[in-house]
């Protein structure tokens, strides 16, 4: 499907303008328009979605302060005195369905102009099939008719896989996309038709079917009716608790990805924190370390300061001492008592004979001669060693003092370094932007992942309770039909609610099976047109798409990059999902996306915009650019590739086109 | 949009045996996507039970 004319007339910022996106021989089907900010870029898009569903679906506060009938038109009807005006919005669509080749759909607002006000009155809508076999375009006037027309070629439910605004491709995988996400994927895989055919039937079962077979039945009925109906609301509250856990458990999915997304701007952040806090512990125990230092050595020369105190008189004590040893004035040890005890007893003291002269004489001078006593010399004598020692303890005074210097020298110079590595740490980490909110992620994803776990934990247990009431159940119903069979009345309702649960069981068969079979498809689908797609061909391994449509992307090492990913590459992601949607889905529908690269980095663009003009080869690709968007990069790949070219021009609130 | 070959197929496989809850469902299938009274239609679909 691909849009071949769209026509603008009084909307918003647009006058008249016509888009024709004429497919030129030879150039890939890819539609250039390029828009100042304020021309109208999303509002083609808006008119588009309004024409199509009555939907201005990209509508944000800027374009919502634009008056939706033209303020020129109604200047002009004011001063012509004319009350009524019209906005339309008019396309064409070539179809891929051969017997209804084309369609015209034009949507008609009317409003009353009055000198102070704007009301409008009337939406209309002019929906024509060119249908080939009776070549004529036959005009559908029943309401009805003409939403389901246009249904059948432009699905509602898909039409945000076709119309996109750029910042929708980067935010694809968020949590509050997901829903609209997993809706849009039912619709187009009809799982939402199983779904409200199973509702008619149940309801049908519940409201209609049980109160008659109650009227007509039994004691027994009644009781085992009874003991269903509770099961099947044990069965509803686990039920809801169960897709309760299931959104939670989504919820917290999407977190963990946020969070990743912050992490990712700097995932060595906590790594740098506990460096960092490791240098603070290592300072502190080096600070540490040099203060006990410096107390032993404030210790040390305390010591050393008394010894040097007393070093003169301890110096000349010794030479003194020592000099009058050498020279053999301390006397060995005499015990002179002794010798004056001989003297009177003229006897010798050891031996006990008669002292001769000569030996009386020589006592005598050895006495004559004492002039210190040998006690005293003896002691004097002793104390030369301890002086000794003391002066070798001064001796080593400057060896221990320097060993002392040279060890806080070092401790200064390791603190020095520390410090100097903690500055630039505390730089680095100052450096950070969004250094709390990294910080917080951090923190918050760990406690995610445990309530994940929780979360889990719940849904396995539910599931289990499930498991044992529906064999309850199983068993009751099985009672019920032997009751009811011998009940004769009954027979013809049972007949009713066994068909009706069989229905039932063949479209729970057929949901179930679809929808992991479409998830399947999608996932293979989704990972094989990125492979073709991406620029970084060894990076990714494998697309992980769960129940709840959450989105992992693996790269070879088996680690979750969808958060670290970069905006290109999400876009891209995006880009082959929807693709993937389309192809899985049946519904090859051409792609309108309003300022593609808004949120692509200027070193992916080129990638990003060479995938586009790819896929552009098999499909209509309407893309809208702003001039800064349209940078040389993207110029030079566009330029004579693209089919048509347009510029939106502004003047006085009113836009034009120049096609060039 | 009318019922995709997918969904036609499961329905087909599952009531090879059953030709009129093939039809049927199909019926009640389309009639959701065709916006009918559901109510009405199981009613009719019942009525032949």
């Amino acid at each position: 499907m691909r849009i071949e004319k769209l026509e603008i007339k009084n909307y918003r910022q647009y006058r008249n303008v016509t888009f024709d996106f004429a497919k030129k021989d030879g150039k890939p089907d890819i539609h250039v328009v390029l828009g100042r900010n304020g021309t109208g870029k999303t509002n083609m898009l808006n008119a588009i979605t309004w024409c199509l569903y009555e939907e201005e679906s990209h509508l944000g506060d800027k374009n919502a302060s634009i008056s939706e009938l033209n303020t020129e038109a109604i200047s002009e009807a004011r001063k012509n005195g004319q009350n009524t005006v019209s906005l339309s919005v008019a396309m064409t669509i070539a179809t891929d369905d051969m017997a209804r080749p084309k369609l015209r759909i034009r949507r008609i607002a009317d409003f009353n102009v009055k000198p102070r006000s704007v009301q409008p009155t009337e939406v209309r809508i002019e929906v024509q099939e060119y249908l080939s076999d009776g070549k004529n375009w036959n005009a559908y006037t029943a309401q009805d008719l003409q939403q389901s027309t246009i249904s059948r070629h432009i699905p509602h439910e898909i039409n945000e896989y076709i119309f996109f605004d750029g910042e929708q491709l980067e935010k694809y995988f968020q949590g509050a996309n997901r829903e609209k996400l997993q809706n849009g994927i039912n619709s187009l895989t009809q799982v939402n038709l199983i779904n409200r055919a199973f509702t008619a039937l149940e309801d049908y079962r519940k409201r209609d079917l049980t109160p008659k077979i109650k009227e007509v039945g039994d004691d027994v009925i009644d009781r085992i009716q009874d003991e269903i109906q509770q099961q099947e609301m044990l069965k509803a509250a686990e039920l809801a608790d169960l897709e309760e856990y299931k959104k939670q458990k989504a919820s917290i999915g999407a977190d963990i990805i946020k969070y990743d997304e912050i992490i990712s701007t700097n995932e060595k952040l906590e790594e740098q924190k506990n460096t960092y806090a490791q240098l603070e512990a290592k300072y502190d125990a080096l600070d540490g370390q040099l203060v006990k230092l410096n107390k032993e050595l404030m210790l040390f020369v305390r010591e050393q300061y008394t010894l040097f105190g007393m070093y003169s008189a301890f110096s000349s004590y010794y030479k003194y001492v020592k000099a009058e040893a050498d020279k053999g004035n301390l006397p060995p040890h005499f015990d002179k008592s002794m010798l004056l005890k001989m003297m009177n007893s003229s006897k010798c003291g050891v031996c006990g004979q008669t002292l001769t002269t000569e030996a009386y004489d020589y006592i005598q001078r050895v006495i004559d001669k004492m002039s210190v006593s040998s006690e005293v010399a003896v002691q004097l004598q002793q104390s030369l060693p301890v002086m000794r020692a003391n002066f070798d303890e001064m001796n080593k005074f400057p060896v221990k003092l320097k060993s002392y210097q040279d060890e806080r020298r070092r401790l200064e110079q390791e603190i020095k370094v520390c410090d100097q590595e903690l500055t630039n740490y505390q730089l680095i980490l100052n450096s950070i932007p969004g250094k709390e909110a990294i910080l917080d992620a951090i923190h918050k994803k760990k406690d995610a992942a445990e309530l994940l776990s929780t979360t889990e934990q719940g849904i396995g247990a539910c599931n289990e309770r499930i498991k044992k009431i529906d064999e309850k159940l199983e068993q009751l119903n099985e009672n019920l039909k032997t009751q009811m069979r011998k009940n004769e009345k009954m027979s013809g309702l049972l007949a009713q609610r066994e068909y009706v649960d069989n229905c039932k069981a063949i479209l729970t068969e057929i949901k179930n099976e679809t929808v992991v079979e479409t998830r399947n498809r999608i996932q293979e689908e989704t990972f094989k047109i990125f492979q073709d797609l991406i620029w970084k061909k060894d990076t990714f391994s494998r697309i992980e798409i769960g129940e709840d449509y959450t989105f992992k992307l693996f790269d070879k090492y088996e680690n979750q990059t969808l958060g670290s990913c970069s905006a290109a590459e999400r876009a891209l992601l995006a880009l082959s999902f929807t693709l993937a949607l389309q192809d899985v889905s049946g519904h090859s529908s051409l792609l309108y996306i309003d300022t593609p690269i808004g949120r692509v980095d200027t070193e992916n663009r080129a990638n990003f915009m060479n995938n586009l003009l790819d896929v552009a080869r098999n499909k209509q690709v309407i893309l809208t650019f702003t001039p800064t968007e349209f940078d040389h990069t993207v110029s030079n790949i566009l330029t004579g590739n693209t089919s048509t070219f347009g510029e939106l021009l502004s003047e006085e609130g009113v836009t034009t086109l120049k096609v060039s | 949009m009318a019922l995709t070959r997918n969904i036609i197929t499961k329905i087909d496989e599952r009531t090879k045996e059953h030709p009129q809850m093939r039809k049927d469902l199909k019926r009640l299938l389309n009639s959701c996507e065709e916006g009918r009274q559901l109510k009405r239609v199981v009613e009719d679909i019942l009525k032949k039970i």
